[in-house]
This record gives C-alpha cells, structure tokens and sequence, in this order.
C-alpha cells in the first residue's frame, strides 16, 4: 500500500480510530492492532512475502532470547551468526543474486571461458533492506549487551513490522522504538496535530516536488543522447529534487503517521542541501543508515581511532556498503566509493566535523563563505546523483562526456512545464531555510498566529498539494531497494 | 481525542472553503499553464459545446453516432442527409465507454434514434477517461451524473475541474459565450455535430504512438463497454459497432496491446450477473482479435480498417484522422453496407 494512494487515504483513518476507540487503555490491544494492521499494509503488495517478514521476526525474538539466556562465549557467537546468516541470507538472496551470477559469468566470459546463465526471475521483496537491518541492530544489540532481550512477542513483531516505517525506514533502533511498545500510549492532542503537519510536508514534497520532478529527470535520463550538456545537467538537477523530496518525504509521512499512534522515530533528514561540506551532507541524509554503519561497522572495525591507512580503509568500507545496499548495480558502488573519495580529505584533514550546527545560525542569510561551501556540495552531490540514476557505470559516463562538452553552454530544452517547477522549487527551498532549525520545516511556522491565518495556511498547503501534484500513484524510489 | 475529532472536522470543512476558494480565484485569474491540475477549457477543441446545444434540439434521427474524434470528424451528417437519413453526431474529444454509457442514460429516451452507430476504437478503453470527462465538465450541464462519473475515475484534475465548472455554472459565468462555427482548420456542421476539418497542409505524424501501446487496458471502461450493450438489448436499440479507418502505422502499433487474462477473469467476477455473455478464457490473443470476438458475438461489427483500404497520403491528415476526402469514402461504404449487408 502506498502512501499516496486512496487505499492508504481509508486504511489509515480507519486504524487510527480502532486504535484510539477501541483499543484505548489497553496497550496489549494496540500493539496486537498494530501487528494485524501492518501485515495487512504489507501484504497489500503482496501476500506472499508476509512469510519473509513473519519469518525474520520469530528468528530474531527467538535468537535474541538465547543469546541473552548464555554466557558461553561461543555459543552467543553462533546465535549471532545464525541471525547474521539467516538476515543477510535473505537479502543476499532476493536482493544480490543475480548480480552475483551475472558478473561471474562476465568474469568468465572475459577471461575466455564462457558458461551459461541461470539468472533467476526473482522478485524483491518491498522493505527487505529496511526491516532486515531493523531487525539486525536488535540482535546485535542484545549481543552487545546493549539491551535486554525481550519476551513480549507481539510487542516486538510491532517494533519490526511497525507500518509507517516498515518499507523504508527510518531503520529504528529497539533501544529507541522497542521500549515505546511497552509504555501505555494515551492520546496526545499537540502530538497527534504534529503528526498532521509533518504528513502534510512529506505529501507536498513527495506528490508535489518529487513527483513533478521525476517526469523531467526521467524523461531527461532515459533520452539522454538526445539531449545537451545543460538539459543533462539541469536533469540531474531534478533528480536531485526528486529523490530528496521522494525519500525526506516518505520519511516525514513515516514520522508524522507514527506521531499519530504516539510514537516518536527518529529524524531521518535534517535538511541536507544546506550542508557546507560532505561530511556534513552525510550527517544529514539517510540518517538511520549512515549512523547504523557508523555503529554496527565502522566503530567495530576501529572507527576513526586508527591509523591512517585502517581510518581509509575503514571510511571505503562503510561508504561501498551503503553503495551496495541500495541496489545491486554497479552505479551504485560507484556512486558510494565517490562519496568516500569527497568525504575522506576532510577525514585526514580533521575537518569532518567542523560543522557540526546549523548554517546561518541566528542569522536569516548564510554568509559568502557558508553560500559557497553549500554550493560546492550541492554540485559534489549532483556528481555522485548521475552516477546513482544512470542505468549503468557507461551511461554516466556518456552524461559526463555530454556535461563536460561545449554543449553545456547551450538553452537546455525543455517543455514549458518545466517553468512551473522552478516557483515549487523555490517555495520548497525557502520554507525549508526558514524552519531549518526545527525537527520538520512548517514544525513552528503560523504556530503563534491567530487561528483563522494559521488555518488558511494549512489551507493553502493542501491546496498547493490538490492543484500541483503530479497525478498518477507513483512509488517511493526507495522501495525497490 | 474529542477536541481532537471536532476541531479535525471542523478543520475539513474550513480547508474545504479556502480550497473552493482558491479554486475560483485562480481559475479566473491565473493563466492555463500555471493550473496543472484544473483544466477547464470552455469551447474546447472539438466543438463540444456546440454540439451539445444542438442536441437540445434533435429528435428521432434515422441515425446517432458515438465515439471519440473519430466519430465526431468521421461521420459527416450533411453525406448521411444526402442518402437520405438524418443524423447527429455525438462524439467527443478521447470519448471512452464510461462517458458514452452517461450520455446514453441521459440522452437516449429523448432523442430516440432509429440506429445507433457506436465508433470503438482500442484506445477508449486502454484510457482513464480523464481528457474526456474534462471536455464534458467545460461543456456540457453538470449534474449527478457528472458527479457519478467523476466518483468512478477518481482523479485530481477531475475534482478541481468539477469544483471551477460548478462555481461558472452557479454564476452562469458561460451564459454569454457563442462558439464560433469556425477554430483554425476545423469547421462545425451546426445542427449535425460533424467536424470537418478544412486543411491545406497536412501534418501527419506518421511515428507518433498511440497510448494504448504503453498503457494496459482499463477495467472500469470495459465493464462500461459491456453495459452499454446490455443497455441496448434493454431498450431494443438497434446498434452498429465500427472501427473507424486509421493509417497503417497507426493501426499497427495499436495491434501491440497485449489484454490481461487475470484482468478479464476480474470483471467476469465483479460483473458475473450483469454480463452473462463474457466467456472466458480468451487466451492472450491480440486487441483487436479479442475484441472482434466479443464484438462479433453481441451485434453487427465493421472494422473499416479491414474493410477499406485507404491511402495514408491521400486520405487522413494526421496518423488516425481522415481527411474529408477519405470520410466520403469512409462514409460512403458504411451507407452501402447499413443499406446492403453482406
């Protein structure tokens, strides 16, 4: 089911006054509902894969059980790799084969032995990198002794079924969504009209930003050889716009639906086009990814408290890992070995944390020097965006050779509609800066003002959403990985 | 959660106004290309306004056409008149089986036709129905049906429309318009609801791709085809189903659609009671075999791209419109055949 379909538009209201009418007061009833309820989302895809889910639940409450009961060394490692094999088994499977057995084969092939493919008609399951890795950091957790292992089943096939979140993400920490299950959730009016607000930004970015930018970076990508150095380069442009309104979208309808049931996720993008260097972009986007790296691989591995070479090599790690989470393509890896190459002399330098707050901080325009460091970034950003969108590593290179022609001098060529997305854009941008200090941008605009303008505000927006929005269902970029 | 679901409905209903409002505005005073998702086009192309004022005024025809472009620019009423039968002509721009089975409900008792003449094209029902109910919201009287129509396609631009044609409507903001007869090449056949297009140049887009090449077909257009012949058999209208003529490419790229099996299987489901004639499976033949057979069981079908063998030069003006030249022709087989059947 997705977010931004009708089915989505009945099924929520409809949870949501089950979970507050009837199962009020009773926090066993809700987390039983909020199971029910999102294998019923879930299995609105497809049914099949509810195995997958319910399979990855009960090995991982079951694991974390053991784990917790035996102090023999050994025998927790062994827990611990059956959740390993069995978690990363199911992704490696739906998620790598393929890819696998092609390059093997091409491998073959060019070293003068051909052999036959059997690539398989595999289908990826929705989410299986997000609940596999949520369900991951529990397990790990609980061996790490970081956390108690928990009994309580249904509470915790919640914790990894959790519908907002369950196809892409925030990928939650148990130590932070587990114990929420636990605690009695009674209706909170400021809460719940947050939540509000918050879907209310995740729709306009997705339906309304994301969306409309889609239809020129798609259209840009897929013909690009017919298209000058500009129109490609003003295409990665859109597909810059398009994947953060698409995934920050999400996220927020994620956050602002949770907020609904009482529940706080944790933030997931905290504005990162405002970022004046990359690591500062990589502290702001994707967040639950990057810390989960940052946590269950690059502190194991000895973190930045190394030596130069293991800093390096652990910086490559990390970045080629997330690289490959996203998809088995090599753009992909590429795409996370550019980032690692733009992040790593700021590594070695030890200036990785130099911005650490809020740019402009107290002021309402950023300075010269904060103007440029944005700027900078944003176009290291597009660099490594072509090589992520681009259908394989010689199609980006094809946009490179085009981007880096004399036709980037050249009027991009594009439909008047375009012209409609640079005012959306702006909006998007301004608003954004104005409430860039808050946990979501509209978070404290027309909060204090009189009801009447605070309302026709919100107005405003859905009316923004209703005229503006592109119109045919279209799914989150990141539910294919 | 009390003050919660009162101030969250009494917020509904205060967005709904602003909403409502803003609708108006910006359709007064915004130009069309910065209204993506309102698309009111009073007079549009195709001459529907027109059309539907002639309507008011015809009674019993020998003969009323229905269909997309196709129809309303393939079936010239002033050659029907010559033959000897009166006509009108009721197509409308992209007109899918949802649109022509509300102007059937509508229409039909009043008009009572002696024959109707029903143009399908594979098209129609590979489309939402959205461009069409757009022409009919800007052109035709809003009412239930309208709002029935709109419930059925479920679309955005629908919706606002709807909301901006009320608003005209209730002010009789459109009172005071009159179509010209002539727009560009086009030329409307008043009282007949014909198009003729009057064209010096030709601009034939010969690699142009038909929609239903990319799209799938749609269900709720093929259940509303399915009741439209129901509706038929009802009211003992005697009815002829055709496929008007198109150029080869055209054709060729609309013989690529490939029907969904489990699709057909759905609506054999949902419309078991209503559709006792759908036999399944069909098999994954190609549209137009597929569709022949469902056609050639219920009634009497002509597809004219078998029947005639036009030029694409000579006869059509664009990849599937004809030219006046190739509607004579057109039309004068399809007179021979109503007159003769074979």
């Amino acid at each position: 089911m997705l977010f931004n379909s009708i089915d989505f538009a009945v099924f929520l209201p409809l949870v949501f006054l089950l979970y507050w009418f009837l199962a009020k007061d009773n926090r066993k009833f809700q987390n039983l509902l909020i199971v029910l309820s999102s294998f019923f989302f879930y299995g609105f895809w497809d049914w099949r894969f509810l195995n997958l889910l319910l399979a990855s639940i009960l090995i991982d409450y079951f694991v974390a059980i053991l784990i917790e009961k035996t102090d023999v060394p050994s025998k927790r490692k062994v827990l611990l790799f059956t959740s390993l094999f069995f978690n990363l088994g199911l992704l490696g499977f739906f998620k790598y084969y393929n890819f696998f057995i092609d390059n093997f084969c091409e491998a073959f092939t060019f070293f003068g032995n051909p052999i036959n493919k059997s690539s398989l008609q595999i289908i990826l399951p929705v989410g299986i990198s997000f609940y596999t890795f949520q369900t991951l950091s529990y397990t790990l957790d609980v061996y790490r002794r970081k956390i108690n292992s928990t009994n309580d089943f249904i509470a915790f096939a919640a914790y990894v079924s959790f519908f907002p979140q369950l196809v892409a993400g925030p990928i939650e920490r148990a130590s932070n969504l587990l114990p929420q299950f636990f605690k009695n959730r009674t209706f909170d009016y400021s809460k719940a009209v947050d939540g509000l607000k918050q879907m209310l930004w995740g729709f306009i970015k997705k339906m309304v930003i994301a969306d409309n930018c889609a239809v020129f970076a798609n259209d840009i990508f897929n013909h690009s050889a017919d298209y000058s150095g500009s129109t490609l380069l003003l295409g990665a442009v859109f597909f810059a716009f398009q994947i953060y309104g698409d995934f920050s979208g999400y996220s927020d309808i994620a956050i602002g639906c949770a907020r609904l049931f009482g529940f706080d996720l944790m933030k997931n993008f905290n504005f990162p086009y405002f970022s004046r260097d990359i690591a500062e972009f990589w502290r702001r986007w994707h967040i639950s990814l990057t810390t989960w790296f940052r946590d269950y691989v690059y502190v194991p591995l000895g973190g930045s408290r190394a030596s130069t070479w293991t800093k390096i090599r652990n910086t490559l790690i990390v970045f080629l890992l997330s690289g490959f989470w996203h998809g088995a393509n090599w753009t992909f890896i590429v795409w996370g070995a550019l980032n690692a190459l733009f992040f790593l002399p700021l590594l070695l330098s030890n200036k990785n944390r130099q911005n650490l707050g809020t740019v402009a901080e107290g002021k309402k325009f950023p300075s010269f020097k904060e103007f440029t460091g944005m700027l900078t970034t944003f176009l290291l950003v597009l660099v490594g965006w072509i090589f992520f969108r681009a259908e394989n590593i010689s199609h980006a290179i094809e946009i490179f050779s085009e981007i880096f022609s004399s036709s980037i001098l050249y009027i991009p060529e594009l439909p008047r509609k375009v012209f409609l997305l640079a005012p959306l854009i702006s909006i998007l941008l301004v608003i954004e800066w104005i409430g860039r200090n808050n946990p979501y941008p509209i978070y404290e605009t027309a909060k204090r003002w009189h009801w009447f303008f605070r309302w026709t505000f919100y107005a405003v927006l859905i009316f923004i959403l209703g005229m503006y929005m592109h119109t045919s269902e279209t799914p989150f970029i990141y539910f294919q990985f | 959660m009390n003050k919660f679901s009162n101030k969250f409905l009494l917020f509904l209903c205060f967005s709904g106004l602003i909403y409502f409002f803003l609708i108006c505005v910006t359709g007064l005073f915004l130009p069309g290309f910065l209204l993506k998702n309102l698309n009111y086009k009073l007079g549009s192309y195709g001459h529907l306004y027109s059309r539907m004022k002639d309507l008011h005024t015809i009674h019993k025809p020998d003969i009323l056409f229905l269909g997309s472009s196709h129809a309303y620019r393939g079936f010239d009423t002033r050659i029907f008149k010559k033959h000897g039968y009166s006509s009108f002509n009721l197509g409308s721009s992209s007109q899918t089986p949802i649109q022509t089975e509300r102007l059937l409900k509508k229409y039909l008792k009043k008009i009572q036709p002696e024959l109707i003449i029903y143009e399908v094209e594979p098209d129609a029902f590979a489309s939402d129905g959205v461009e069409s109910e757009l022409d009919f919201i800007a052109n035709d009287t809003i009412d239930t049906g309208t709002l029935i129509t709109i419930w059925k396609i479920k679309h955005v631009k629908l919706l606002n429309t709807l909301l901006y044609g009320f608003f005209r409507q209730f002010f009789h903001l459109n009172s005071g318009y009159e179509e010209p007869v002539q727009k560009g090449d086009d030329f409307y056949v008043s009282g007949g609801g014909y198009v003729e297009r009057r064209e010096e140049s030709r601009k034939i887009e010969f690699l142009e791709a038909p929609k239903s090449e990319k799209q799938s077909l749609n269900k709720y257009q093929l259940i509303a085809f399915f009741r439209i012949l129901e509706f038929f058999k009802e009211n003992n209208v005697p009815y002829l189903l055709v496929q008007a003529p198109v150029t080869k490419n055209f054709n060729r790229a609309v013989l690529k659609i490939q029907p969904n099996v489990s699709l057909w299987r759905e609506i054999k489901r949902e419309e078991n009671k209503k559709i006792e004639f759908l036999e399944l499976p069909y098999g994954n033949n190609k549209f137009n075999e597929l569709m022949e057979k469902i056609f050639l069981e219920n009634s009497n079908y002509f597809n004219f791209n078998k029947i005639l063998s036009l030029n694409d030069s000579l006869h059509f003006y664009d990849s599937h419109h004809l030219n006046q030249a190739g509607v004579e022709i057109f039309n004068g087989r399809l007179i021979e055949l109503i007159e003769n059947p074979e």
